[in-house]
């Protein structure tokens, strides 16, 4: 795997995106979890994405929303952003681990892929978001979906609501 | 004393334990998985089991593993089983568990922990990751067991197209076989245009194709290396099965 600098990483995290394949409707459920997916090709030099959406069936606050780079000039993927619920502690990026169990962003780090670790870990709690649904808001808005409201068109609605905490019904 | 007391003593007080649903209780500890985050745990009261606990994952491990990599086929299902029987945990619909008493819970949370880590650990057997597996084990099935066939690796049938290469040559009369080993569309596609170009030399032999998953190919591809291929293995399985009978009918042809 080829290094990045930070600012290629923010670059790919934040640049212009359109969904090239929308998640399907339904949910897929699927050995404990509800599983969503769908591709994202970037607007400007069609740099290809693709966009994971879990949610565990037990516990609905242990979700994840992730962006995975799928780098053309080398084979593999690797994670550039994850939007996690409140599933457990977890190792911050530059301090000891957390002891609470709080919402939290994993985000790719150019010394991480230097040093040959997970390009995402380490995570810092956010209050971004409290809830799936506003997890999936904050994600999408943060990585440059520019068509969401085409395929999630009750997302930013809906943060305005009050009943966000509510299942996913998208 | 309880088994979260039991654990903290245990864990020499590295533990602790924290409430998630009634009855249902997630371990802290110093577990944590390559990202950062805390290998997710959970422990519960085994039902009509005096001092019995579930150790569990509810999910999450096949959750995490789903991020980047899916149990779809038959042989990824199989490394997992084998995970999970090696180790002695069980697999209730996603739900990793194993059930076990006061006296045996530090080691099974241990030995559970190491199971989520090599379950996690699937996603190296990524396409991308193992990829080049696929040749190294099609190689080491024909160097081993169709050696008598004369087999001869990396050959270019047409000396002026470097660009048309065949993996392996068998020397078989009347007409030597071409084998292409094909793990993707763009492979289907050259071996494909590859036969296509040997008969437009009117090169005289026979092609082979050994598939790492033909289901895998797009319809389109599959079409293709179909209609131009004499002879295919649908996977390497089936190579393995079939392809010392193939080639002995041919050389009896």
């Amino acid at each position: 795997m080829r290094t990045y600098t930070q600012e290629e990483i923010e670059q790919l995290i934040t640049c212009p995106k359109q969904i090239a394949e929308p998640p399907k409707k339904e949910w897929r459920i699927e050995r404990g979890s509800k599983r969503k997916d769908m591709t994202l090709v970037a607007t400007a030099d069609k740099k290809e994405f693709t966009v994971f959406i879990r949610v565990n069936v037990d516990f609905e606050e242990n979700f994840s929303v992730g962006l995975e780079y799928n780098p053309k000039e080398e084979k593999g993927t690797f994670c550039l952003l994850r939007c996690n619920g409140p599933h457990g502690e977890f190792i911050g990026g530059d301090s000891a681990p957390s002891v609470h169990f709080r919402y939290h962003i994993h985000k790719a780090k150019a010394e991480n892929i230097e040093a040959g670790m997970r390009p995402e870990r380490g995570a810092e709690p956010t209050d971004k978001y409290a809830s799936y649904r506003d997890a999936l808001r904050v994600f999408l808005e943060t990585i440059g979906v520019t068509n969401m409201d085409e395929y999630f068109p009750d997302l930013r609605q809906m943060a305005l609501a009050l009943d966000e905490r509510k299942e996913p019904q998208e | 004393m309880n088994y979260a007391d039991l654990l903290k003593k245990q864990f020499n007080g590295q533990v602790s334990v924290r409430e998630r649903r009634a009855g249902i209780a997630q371990l802290v500890a110093p577990l944590y998985h390559e990202d950062g985050d805390m290998v997710d745990i959970f422990l519960e009261a085994v039902a009509g089991k005096e001092s019995g606990v579930r150790i569990s994952d509810h999910g999450m491990t096949l959750m995490r593993l789903s991020y980047s990599f899916e149990i779809d086929t038959p042989n990824k299902e199989r490394i997992f089983q084998r995970i999970l029987a090696e180790n002695g945990v069980n697999e209730d619909q996603g739900n990793l568990f194993v059930d076990t008493d006061y006296s045996g819970l530090y080691p099974a949370i241990l030995q559970f922990a190491q199971t989520v880590a090599k379950v996690g650990n699937m996603q190296l057997y990524k396409r991308e990751v193992i990829q080049s597996m696929f040749f190294e084990l099609l190689t080491e099935f024909i160097e081993k067991n169709l050696g008598k066939y004369n087999p001869r690796q990396t050959v270019f049938p047409v000396p002026s197209r470097d660009d048309l290469e065949v993996d392996f040559e068998f020397a078989v009369k009347p007409r030597p076989i071409y084998l292409f080993g094909v793990k993707d569309n763009a492979q289907a596609r050259l071996a494909a245009i590859s036969c296509l170009e040997f008969q437009r030399n009117r090169l005289p032999f026979k092609s082979f194709i050994v598939h790492e998953e033909f289901e895998n190919l797009s319809s389109k591809d599959r079409k293709r290396i179909t209609s131009a291929a004499d002879k295919q293995f649908v996977s390497l399985d089936d190579f393995r099965e079939n392809a010392a009978q193939v080639l002995e009918r041919e050389g009896a042809a």
